[in-house]
Parts: C-alpha cells; sequence; structure tokens
C-alpha cells in the first residue's frame, strides 16, 4: 500500500547555504514562467528551490529526468540559455532576465509527444539503426525526416553574434590540477620549497568536496581551515585559477584548460593530478526518476545553495557517505524515513553516530538491504526495498514500498582519472575497493587524493604534501624521488568503509528475478538511455568486448562521456561474459575530459595576412584585392583589359614587392648559384640579370626567377612570390649541410619594394625621375644598375615578363610609397595606368611565359615545359643533373604547348581536360589546360596545355571538353603569341 | 604537444618547426649512381621503427636546419644536433 | 620633394589619429589623439608603440662574435644574450648571427663601425642593413608580458627570460625576434618581424587586449617617461 505524498514541495527551515545572498533575489524565466533566483544561485539551485523537478527529457525515450548529480557529470540538466544549446543548469550561474528553456522536449517537459517513443521501444532496441527504420527502402526519406528532427539536443542559432574567445599560455614547475585538500596541499607544499606553481580548480572557490561534505577539521589544527578560508595566494611563486576546467592532458606535461571564454595552454615540468572522484549511480527499475539524486548532489544543494530537495527522503547507500547524506538531510528539516546500508554490518565511527540520531528520529534502517525499484509518475513517489538474499518472487513477497519525494544514492566512488590515462598511467581495478586506481605513473607525473582511492581528509592532505614536494624536487633534480610511494602502493587507513564489492555487486546482480516482475527499466547510461538489459543483449549479439559494446550501444559516448555509466558498464561486460575485470579492460580516455565550446577551441582569430607597401594607396584607388597565398594583391583596379592595353600602347605599373628577394655574398655565391640552378652563372659579370631556372634531384621544376650580379661577390636573387619562403628553405637545407661554405644568403624580401613600369613609354617616364643614361646602350636588356630615382636609391633590372620595354624598380621598402606616387605622376602625361595580378597575367600569357606552379606540377621538368634552352647538362654537377640527362636522352612524354581556341570561341576554364574521341564515342583523356584568356592584344583566346610530345607541332589541332559534356576545338601554337622575336622587350 | 630541443634556441613545442624528412645522403658522385642506386636516393626511404636520423627545420624561430635522432615507435627525441662535415652519416 | 619613409604601421595609424614628427626623414608616431598618454603604471596597463623607423642591421659569419665585440667593446655572449652600448644595443641570435639595435637613422653607423672592425683573418662576413624590412613593435608597462603570453608559447618569467634577452619564436602565428628591452623602469618588449606583416600584427595585438588598459602610443611617450626617470633619479 503506498501512501499519498503530498504534492506539495514546501521547503521548511531551509538552511543557509554558502553561496547564495539570501537578501537579494532577481527574476529569471524556465519556458517563459518566471523563476526567482538569489545571487549565486546556480539556474538548477533556483528551479529546484521552487519545486521545478522536471528539467529535461531524455535523448531516445524521451523520459522526464531532474537534477541528479548537480555537479555537470550527468546530462539531465541540459537546458538552452537564450542562444546557448546544452548549458548544465547545475553548473550555469543564474542571472536577471535570462531565458532559459527546456530542451528535446516538445510541445512542452511536462507533456513531451515524443516521450510516446518508450511505448515503441520494441522498435528502438539497442543499435536500432542497424536494424529497423532500414525497410521499405521507399520509406527511408520519411525515417530519415522524423528521426533527423528527434534527434539532437539543444537548439543552435545561426545569426548568434560571435563572441570574443582568446588564449593564454602558461608556465609552471608544477602543475597541480585540483583545487580540494589533497591539490591544495600540494600546491602549496612544491611552493614552499620554491617551485613556480599553478593550481587549478573548476569551481568557484576551493576547497573541493570539503566545501559541502561537513569535515571534522578540528583534528588538524587552525592550519587546514587558513589554507582554505585565506586562500588568495599567500605566497608569490603560486598562483591560482579558480573557474577553470582543465581539459585534458598532453605529451611532455602540456595542459589544455578553460575559464570563460579563455583557453589557457599549459606546459609544466611536473604535474600533480589531485581530480577528486565521481559518485555512482546504482541500478534499479525506474532509477532515472525525477526526485532521485546522488548523494553528494543532495549536499551540494543543501550547503552551498540552501535547498532541501525534498521533504520524505530514503537513502540508499554502499559506504559511510549516505549515513551523513541522511544526517545532513534530517538536520535540515527533511523527515528521512529510511537508510538502506548493502553493507550487512553496522557502519562504525562517525557513521554509527548518525545512525543512532536518525534512528532516534524515527528512521527505518535496513541493513543487507538494496533498492529494488523505484515509482511514480513523473517524479519519484515510492522506492521499494527488498534484502539483498532475496532474488525473484512477486513484488510483494519479501520488499518494502517506502513512499518518498526523494531519493538519495551514495553508490560508490570512481576516481576522476582520464587525466592520468592520458598521461601514460597505469590503472587497474582494486576489487577490494571496487575503484580504477593508478599504480604505476610516468616520471613527473603525480596524484594525490580521491583519485587515488584515498577518502580520508587525514591521507588526502598527508598525499598532497608529499605529491607536492616530490613534484618540486622532481623539478629541480629531473630525478624522481625513490622514497616516494607512488599512488596504489600505500593503502593505509585510506580505504574507504567500503565492504568488499558492495558496489560491485550492486551493480552485478543477476536481474533476472526482477525482470520477472515489470518494474521498469534499470538505466545504466542515462545520456543515451541505454538500461542493463541493452547491454545483456549487445553482448548476446556478439559485440562482446568492451570496445565493441561501447561502439554499438553507445554507452558511455553521450555528455557525461562515461563519468556515470563507464565502471558500470565494464562490470555488466565483465560479469556477462563471464570475464574477470582486468580482463575486460577499459575504452580509452581522450580529451576533452569537460565539455568545451567549439568557440573557445578557435579563440582568437589570427589569420596572418602580408601586404606590401603600396596597400593602402591600392585600396584607396579602387582595387579589387584578391588573396595570393599569404599576401593581399591587387587584382585589377576595374578594368584588367583596359590596364593590358595601357601596357601595350603607353606604359603601366604594377607592385611586385611579393617577390621573394634573398642576397647572396661570399667568394662561393657563384658556386652555389650553379649548384641550385639549372643554367650558367660562372661568367655573370657585374651589372648583368640572368633567368635562372631550380630543378631538384628529380629533375622537376621548382622554382624561377632572375638573379643579378651588383658586384663580385653581391649577387641579388628574386624568386616567385609564393616560392619565396620554400625556396629560402629549400637553400638553407643545401648551405648547411654542406654547399655553405664561402657564401652567405640573406633573406630581404620586406627590405624591398618592387615595381615593374612596363610599355613602350616607360623609357620616356624613367628618364624624367632620374638623371642616369637610360639608353639602350647604356641599359640594355637583361642588365642592372643601381640609381636614385626621385632622390631615391634604386637597383632597377631590365627584364621582360610582360614583353613589353620595361624596368623592375626595386627601393627600399619605407619609400615604396612615395616611389609608387612618383612614378605615376612621372607617367600622367604619357597615359600611365596601374595594372594588377589580372593584366599581368594576360601579358605574360601572350608572351608565353610560364608560371611556374600554374603551368607546371609536381612532375614537371624542364624539357617537358619548353625551357630546354634554359638547361646545360655540359656544365659541372648541379641539383637535377643526373635526371635530366636521363629525360634529355629519353625525350618528354608529355610537352607544354600554346594554344589558340578555333571558330572565336570563348577561353576554355584553367584545369578543363583534353581528350581524344575514340571510335566508340569514349573519350581518352590525353592532356588539361593549365592557362586560358581572352587576348585584348590579339582579340582571341589563348592558352597554354600540357599535351602528348608527338602533337606539340605548330598547327595541329585537339579538342577539349567542357564541363558541360561539349567539345570544342583548339590548335597548338608554337612560341609566344605577340611579339614572337622578342624585339619589344631588347629596345 | 610534443617539445623539441633546438640545438640553437633550446626546448620550444614542436609547432614552431616543420619535419624535414629521414636523413638521405646524397650520393657523392651523381653521375656515377646507375639508375637503381639514383632512384633509391630519390624515392626510396627505411622508413624504420625504432632509431631514425631526421631533419627538421627551425621555421617559427631560428631558421636553423638540424638532425634529430627519435625512435618513431615511442616518439622519444635522444639527440638534435647541427651537420656537420666530421659525423658518420 | 624630399622623399619620406614610411613605417608598415603608418597607414594604421593614421586611421587611428597618430600625429607624426619627422625623425631622420621617417614619418614616426609622435602620439595618439594629439595628447601624450599618461604613464603605464596599474597592473593591466600596457603601451603598443611602432618603432619600426629603428636601426636594424644583421651581421653574419662564423667571426660575427669576434668583430661584434671588437666593434662595439661588449663582452662575449651567449647565444639569446644581449649588451647595451652608447649608440644602441647587440643581440647574439645565432652561433654566427647577431642583430644590432639603435636609433633611427643610426644604420650607416651601424654597418660602418661593424665593417671597420673587421681582420682579414675573419674570413666571410656579411653585414646586411634590414631596417625598411622589419617592423618592430614594442610592448611597454606591467601588463607587457601578460598581452605577450597570450600570443607566443615563449616563458617570459624573469627567471627564464632576464632583461636584454633575444629570442626567436612564433607571435600571432608568424615569426618574430622577441627581445626584451626594459626601458624607463618599465618592463618592455620589442617584436621584430617581416615588414609585410607588420599591420596584421598591430591589430592582432590590439584585438588580445581587449581586457586589458591597452594604450596607443608614440615617441612622446617615451620622452616623458626618461624624464621622469630622471626627475625621479635627481630627487
Amino acid at each position: 500500500m503506498t501512501e499519498a505524498v503530498s504534492a506539495d514541495k514546501m521547503r521548511r527551515a531551509a538552511p543557509a547555504g554558502q553561496l547564495i545572498d539570501h537578501e537579494r533575489s532577481f527574476i529569471f524565466t524556465f519556458d517563459g514562467k518566471p523563476v526567482t533566483a538569489h545571487p549565486g544561485d546556480t539556474i538548477g539551485s533556483a528551479l529546484a528551490r521552487a519545486g521545478v523537478q522536471i528539467l529535461s527529457r531524455s535523448f531516445k525515450y524521451h523520459r522526464p529526468r531532474g537534477l541528479r548529480c548537480c555537479a555537470g557529470h550527468c546530462p539531465n540538466c541540459l537546458v538552452q540559455v537564450g542562444d546557448e544549446p546544452n548549458v548544465r543548469a547545475c553548473l550555469r550561474a543564474a542571472q536577471q532576465d535570462m531565458v532559459v528553456e527546456a530542451q528535446n522536449a516538445w510541445p512542452s517537459l511536462r507533456r513531451d509527444a515524443l516521450s510516446l517513443t518508450a511505448l515503441g521501444d520494441r522498435f528502438l532496441p539497442v543499435g536500432f539503426y542497424y536494424k529497423t527504420f532500414i525497410r521499405p527502402r521507399a520509406l527511408w526519406p520519411a525515417y530519415e525526416w522524423v528521426l533527423r528532427h528527434a534527434a539532437g539536443l539543444g537548439r543552435v542559432n545561426a545569426d548568434t553574434a560571435p563572441a570574443t574567445y582568446d588564449k593564454q599560455y602558461l608556465h609552471a614547475d608544477v602543475a597541480v590540477v585540483g583545487g580540494g585538500p589533497a591539490g591544495l596541499s600540494a600546491a602549496l607544499a612544491a611552493a614552499q620549497q620554491g617551485a613556480r606553481v599553478l593550481l587549478f580548480d573548476e569551481n568557484g572557490e576551493l576547497g573541493g568536496h570539503t566545501r559541502y561534505k561537513e569535515i571534522d577539521r578540528t583534528a588538524f589544527g587552525r592550519d587546514w581551515g587558513l589554507e582554505i578560508n585565506d586562500m588568495q595566494s599567500p605566497i608569490p611563486n603560486l598562483d591560482i585559477y579558480t573557474n577553470t576546467t582543465v581539459l585534458g592532458y598532453y605529451p611532455h606535461n602540456y595542459l589544455a584548460a578553460v575559464r570563460g571564454n579563455r583557453l589557457f595552454k599549459i606546459r609544466a615540468a611536473s604535474v600533480v593530478v589531485a581530480t577528486g572522484a565521481y559518485e555512482q549511480p546504482l541500478l534499479f527499475a525506474n532509477n532515472d526518476l525525477p526526485g532521485i539524486m546522488l548523494g553528494s548532489g543532495v549536499q551540494r544543494l543543501l550547503h552551498l545553495y540552501g535547498v532541501l530537495p525534498g521533504s520524505t527522503a530514503v537513502v540508499v547507500t554502499v559506504n559511510d557517505d549516505g549515513w551523513q547524506v541522511a544526517h545532513d538531510l534530517w538536520r535540515a528539516g527533511a523527515t528521512v524515513s529510511a537508510v538502506v546500508d548493502l553493507r550487512s554490518a553496522a557502519p562504525t565511527s562517525q557513521a554509527a553516530a548518525f545512525k543512532e540520531a536518525l534512528e532516534g528520529a524515527g528512521a527505518r534502517v535496513f541493513l543487507d538491504s538494496t533498492i529494488v525499484a523505484a515509482a511514480g509518475k513523473g517524479a519519484v513517489q515510492e522506492a521499494i526495498i527488498a534484502a539483498r538474499g532475496v532474488r525473484g518472487g512477486p513484488t510483494d513477497g519479501g520488499s518494502t514500498r517506502l513512499p518518498c519525494d526523494l531519493i538519495a544514492v551514495s553508490g560508490g566512488w570512481a576516481a576522476a582519472n582520464e587525466l592520468l590515462y592520458e598521461a601514460g598511467a597505469q590503472i587497474a581495478y582494486h576489487e577490494s575497493q571496487g575503484e580504477f586506481l593508478p599504480h604505476a605513473l610516468p616520471p613527473g607525473i603525480y596524484a594525490a587524493g580521491r583519485v587515488t582511492g584515498s577518502h580520508s581528509l587525514q591521507s588526502q592532505i598527508k598525499e598532497g604534501r608529499e605529491a607536492g614536494s616530490a613534484a618540486a624536487a622532481y623539478c629541480a633534480t629531473g630525478k624522481v624521488q625513490e622514497n616516494f610511494a607512488h599512488a596504489g602502493e600505500r593503502r593505509e587507513e585510506s580505504a574507504p568503509s567500503v565492504e568488499q564489492d558492495a558496489h560491485h555487486s550492486a551493480i552485478v546482480t543477476d536481474g533476472n528475478g526482477y525482470e520477472n516482475v515489470r518494474q521498469g527499466k534499470r538505466f545504466v547510461c542515462f545520456c543515451e538511455d541505454v538500461t542493463d538489459k541493452d547491454v545483456r543483449t549487445a553482448i548476446a549479439e556478439g559485440y562482446r568486448s568492451i570496445e565493441l559494446l561501447k561502439r554499438y550501444s553507445t554507452i558511455s559516448m553521450g555528455p557525461c562521456q562515461g563519468k556515470m555509466c563507464s565502471v558500470n558498464a565494464i562490470l555488466l561486460c565483465a560479469h556477462a561474459n563471464g570475464w574477470s575485470v582486468a580482463e575486460t579492460g577499459t575504452t580509452t580516455a581522450r580529451p576533452p575530459a569537460k565539455p568545451v565550446s567549439l568557440g573557445v577551441l578557435a579563440g582568437q582569430q589570427m589569420e596572418p595576412v602580408k601586404v606590401t607597401p603600396v596597400h593602402d594607396w591600392h585600396r584607396q584607388h579602387g582595387a579589387r584585392m584578391m588573396v595570393a597565398g599569404i599576401w593581399l594583391r591587387p587584382e585589377h583596379y576595374g578594368d584588367p583589359t583596359a590596364e593590358v592595353q595601357a601596357v601595350r600602347q603607353r606604359v603601366g605599373l604594377i607592385d611586385v614587392s611579393t617577390l621573394g628577394k634573398f642576397r647572396l655574398t661570399g667568394p662561393d655565391a657563384p658556386q652555389l648559384l650553379e649548384r641550385l640552378y639549372v643554367n650558367r652563372w660562372q661568367k655573370l659579370s657585374p651589372g648583368r640579370v640572368r633567368y635562372g631556372l631550380m630543378c631538384n634531384d628529380e629533375g622537376v621544376v621548382l622554382d624561377d626567377g632572375v638573379t643579378a650580379c651588383l658586384e663580385p661577390q653581391e649577387y641579388y636573387m628574386t624568386t616567385t612570390s609564393s616560392g619565396a619562403e620554400a625556396v629560402y628553405e629549400w637553400i638553407q637545407w643545401w648551405a648547411q649541410s654542406g654547399w655553405g661554405d664561402g657564401v652567405h644568403v640573406t633573406p630581404v624580401s620586406d627590405v624591398y619594394a618592387a615595381f615593374n613600369l612596363a610599355g613602350p613609354q616607360s623609357r620616356a617616364v624613367l628618364s624624367r625621375l632620374t638623371p642616369d643614361d637610360l639608353s639602350n646602350d647604356h641599359f640594355p636588356y637583361m642588365h642592372v644598375r643601381q640609381m636614385q630615382i626621385a632622390g631615391v636609391p634604386c637597383r632597377v633590372l631590365r627584364i621582360g615578363f610582360t614583353g613589353e620595354l620595361s624596368y623592375e624598380i626595386h627601393c627600399p621598402a619605407g619609400y615604396g610609397q612615395f616611389l609608387w606616387e612618383a612614378l605615376l605622376e612621372a607617367g600622367a602625361d604619357h597615359g600611365i595606368s596601374p595594372f594588377g595580378v589580372e593584366a599581368q597575367r594576360i601579358l605574360r600569357l601572350e608572351k608565353a611565359h610560364i608560371i611556374v606552379g600554374q603551368d607546371t606540377d609536381a612532375l614537371s621538368d624542364p624539357f617537358a615545359a619548353g625551357l630546354a634552352w634554359a638547361v646545360k647538362l655540359d656544365k659541372p654537377a648541379f641539383l637535377g643533373r643526373r635526371s635530366l640527362a636521363r629525360v634529355s636522352e629519353q625525350g618528354p612524354a608529355l610537352r607544354l604547348a600554346g594554344f589558340k581556341m578555333e571558330n572565336g570561341a570563348p577561353p576554355p576554364a584553367e584545369g578543363l581536360q583534353i581528350v581524344q574521341p575514340e571510335g566508340d564515342g569514349a573519350l581518352q583523356i590525353i592532356g588539361h589546360v593549365t592557362s586560358s584568356r581572352y587576348s585584348p592584344t590579339l582579340q582571341e583566346a589563348i592558352g597554354l596545355c600540357w599535351l602528348p610530345a608527338a602533337m606539340v607541332v605548330d598547327g595541329q589541332p585537339f579538342t577539349i571538353r567542357l564541363d558541360d559534356g561539349r567539345l570544342v576545338q583548339a590548335r597548338v601554337h608554337e612560341g609566344a603569341f605577340y611579339d614572337p622575336k622578342g624585339e619589344k622587350l631588347r629596345t | 604537444m610534443l617539445i623539441l630541443d633546438c640545438p640553437n634556441c633550446g626546448a620550444r613545442n614542436t609547432q614552431e618547426f616543420r619535419y624535414g624528412g629521414e636523413y638521405n645522403p646524397r650520393p657523392a658522385e651523381p653521375d656515377a649512381a646507375d639508375d637503381a642506386a639514383w632512384s633509391s636516393y630519390l624515392y626510396m626511404r627505411h622508413n624504420r621503427l625504432g632509431l631514425q636520423k631526421e631533419w627538421w627545420y627551425h621555421r617559427a624561430g631560428c631558421g636553423l636546419w638540424f638532425l634529430a635522432e627519435r625512435d618513431t615507435g615511442s616518439d622519444k627525441v635522444s639527440r638534435t644536433y647541427f651537420w656537420s662535415r666530421e659525423q658518420i652519416p | 620633394m624630399m622623399a619620406e619613409k614610411q613605417t608598415p604601421i603608418y597607414d594604421i595609424a593614421r586611421s587611428q589619429g597618430a600625429a607624426f614628427v619627422d625623425i631622420g626623414g621617417w614619418l614616426v608616431v609622435d602620439a595618439f589623439g594629439g595628447e601624450q598618454k599618461s604613464i603605464p603604471a596599474m597592473t593591466r596597463d600596457v603601451a603598443l608603440l611602432d618603432r619600426s623607423a629603428r636601426a636594424k642591421v644583421l651581421v653574419d659569419g662564423a667571426a660575427a662574435s669576434a668583430v661584434v665585440e671588437r666593434a662595439w667593446d661588449v663582452p662575449h655572449l651567449a647565444v639569446n644574450g644581449g649588451a647595451v652600448h652608447a649608440q644602441g644595443a647587440v643581440y647574439r641570435l645565432r652561433h654566427d648571427r647577431y642583430f644590432l639595435s639603435a636609433p633611427p637613422g643610426l644604420e650607416a653607423t651601424l654597418e660602418s663601425t661593424t665593417a671597420r672592425a673587421m681582420r682579414q683573418e675573419d674570413g666571410l662576413l656579411t653585414i646586411t642593413d634590414v631596417t625598411h624590412g622589419q617592423a618592430e613593435l614594442w610592448l611597454l608597462g606591467p601588463a607587457a608580458a601578460e598581452l605577450l603570453s597570450r600570443l607566443c608559447g615563449l616563458d617570459f618569467h624573469p627567471a627564464s627570460f632576464p632583461n636584454l634577452t633575444a629570442r626567436e619564436s612564433s607571435v600571432a602565428k608568424t615569426a618574430q625576434l622577441v627581445i626584451r628591452c626594459d626601458a624607463a623602469r618599465q618592463r618592455a618588449y620589442a617584436i621584430v618581424g617581416a615588414r609585410s606583416l607588420g599591420a596584421y600584427l598591430w591589430q592582432t595585438i590590439i584585438e588580445a587586449a581587449h581586457d586589458l588598459n591597452l594604450l596607443l602610443c608614440g615617441e612622446a611617450l617615451l620622452l616623458a617617461l626618461e624624464s621622469s626617470k630622471e626627475r625621479d633619479a635627481g630627487s
């Protein structure tokens, strides 16, 4: 017979709560309804105080869920706060006017239509997506629509304004993770030894579990109290970061941590892990009802927030902790109707005193008993208890029904050892304690406190001090202290008073007896709604190993990532397979250990971009900027065709400051050039410029550019803009592995701005700004001169990428803006036009000049690319010679060729394939288009392409396949399209 | 993140460096090498599990190339040093 | 018209309200907003200055150490070490590379003084004026190290990074030379790197300092700091 429990959840004589300021209050809304909160409240604590029990609906079955752990470990309280989905209500501070909404429920939390999925659970067994909703195939789009809308948690708003994220690098001798008694002691001990210490704790204040569990501190004297309360870092070499969650451990003691919107990247010489433990749930029917909480969750609500989460409580425990929970509840004004202890022996020491007080207040005590089921509609109303010896039989035989509105479960502890796993600790299951504990740690890694299975405050403090000292000593000496007993090796009285296997056997009950009575689902994984029956089914289907079981059932793959279920899953897996826990093993812990938003990981937007000294001028004069590698360059200034015409007919000016530039000095500079380039350099005299082609030892073209000899032992080398860094690395590699004697290569790419003044009028324009003799006799093609232009010291190279008379002017970058404007001013009368990258592309294409990396690829050698003239096989050894000798003998299979389109066809897109139609209509690919433009000078479409060598004959027709499948005709054109003899260059 | 000990700058995050491949010395007389030997130099690597000598470039640092001896199984680097003519290849 | 020299920060600084002064032909920021800003004093204060006009010279060669020590009368330095002299400072970046730093206009002096100290037996020595090719941004004030540690993974603790230390590393994903060069009793760092990245670096530093008290400053601040230092010294 059940006693009706009053629906009135009055909170009488609620305790004060440490974090709460009861004097002030404010309002926020939950699903549109106003909720009162105080400063210090979380969303969860305020809702609990207001009597709201259902906070969410579970992922698969949409079962009502309420607060459980109050520590951010379980998925039950995930809510939507404004734009932000999946906020843990138990951790997020409540704020005035906050708009909080439930997730995963429609139309409302109370009446969620999708909770009907529970009725259809036959169709949603473990791994259902491999079994159901597949046939008939025609219905799949409908299934997909339904499932897609039913799946997922939370709502993302694509228009959310980006927040500010950033990061910070931190360095320490000793990094301590966890600010509870063990971590705090470790940090102080290490700091006192002079180490630089960083202490991280995810909560707003230090103390760990001592914040919400009342402990007897008198035994430890004033020191301990001082350490907790006065913590404002009394020691200068100790920095404390609260509200900071460590996410993961990476190689060489690198930690990632997050506080608010800031990601910390921490390098420490040693790490002390004092992360504590997660309280574990028990398995019983309907163990997921709202009103069923972890004992530590109840204590957090009571002591931190002053909320009494129920008026009539049943406490179930496997250890002494539950007795303290029951005692705390009773002192706060709740009726504790029963304490159910799974152990057979009565509790001792302090727990015995609690028992006496509770019995005195009328609580029933059940020893060697367990909870079989919970019952209630929407929230817990009844707990069903039975003695542990009883297996099977009808409900009434041997069980007791206890009306209640709160069940507190102290199911034992699982060490929070994610970081230790990631750091390479060896961790094993301790049968006696029922916990996975470390027994061997790599050098520099230390552990203390509950994460090593020590549940007494005295042990935690002592271990912390030892770990901190050892860590500091390790930093100083690099040696692991021999007398420091690693975690797991010293087991004094530090074990909790857990009877052998209590938690273990509580989980691994032979559930058959209870299945006879349809009392409800027993959830192992709350995140993914996986029951113990699902686990047994999966194993029966053959997914026996823990890795397969995890992936097939998705157990531990939800928001909690195993904090609430990994251990229980392993125990069930071992039991079902008949394996030991050691044989079963664990799955792999990976960062992040706690949830983190993608924004924090993305951090501050930092995308390096390079600009030339004339950048601002380009932008202000209508340039359309383009991204070229890491540079921003002007693509054109509005009309690239007009720019091409200006250069061909009059004069143009282009900013080529992006070119790579290197200074070569020393007596062996020519020799280095000889080795790196396929052309000859020894006889390049001062004042002369040569085009250089650089290959690797495969004979593949790497880069090209021009190099000028300014003086003996002084060379000025240029490379392509995109190749500058790679070429510098390449040259340095050879120079630093044997070819560097007698030569220095100094990068000066940014020291000089560079402009190309090109066109028939370029000489006339330049003459206006310099007193030097620019006549062809004094300054011929492929020569370099140093001169003053507009008063600026420059080096000028006469080269001809565009095919016109042109001067490439290099000046110290600081003068760049000034000189650019001076040149434009001097050219105004001549109709000068700035021109951009697009115009330059067209101009060089009209001359059939290649662009390395566009017209060549990772297989192109100079013979194939039409640059045989540059290769001097008869000169002494150079990079590529061995391979090129072979190519020269055999001839290349493919060759680069110029082409023109037939019948006024438009230029084909770059990259299109060249095909050979075969008899049956099939097409064989024989080449591709690399460069292609409409030439305003020739008034037809021209380009460069790769073709079989035999086809590279002037006039040879071939076929290009367009994207839409149409075939168009083109013809090979040998040599430059414009000024084939190169006369314009040499005037 | 791993740390690499640059012989010039000291211990730095590996992000500052660029891996330069397995140490693969160039034949002293390329023209004298037969096709098999030359092809082996160009395209074949030992890729052993165990101690490997390899190149690294400190691209966001001193800009120097150096050699490292790293166990490819454990990722432990036992030595970093500059190339020099005197060393055994 | 006399040719004027602009730093890579010139355009941004102008748009951010800077007033300029001519130093050795360079347009150098005097102050932002036309006034001299307050002196960085509070823990969260940091000043950002563009000092790219400063003279910068690289000395490369096996005998770089010997030549530099001779030329500038400075003690032998370990790699990453630095020393000041009458005209500026020298920093040893590598076994065979030195970086010479001085106020604007002194690059010719840096080159010639170093060259004069060369001897026949020194072998190949290359002296390169890179003044135009590098941006030089200074962070100065109590929060300078904190701001830098948002962008750079080096350890700025005084024990690891004492005054007059120069290290090349990654700052805001770009290769930079970071020099600690305390000035006027303020913690100060110079960040020296490719000119073409200067504008990006300036903006990125400003964004990274969103919750600090960042002061955009010019040479006027340094003059104010210097004179306050003299006053303190004299009092």
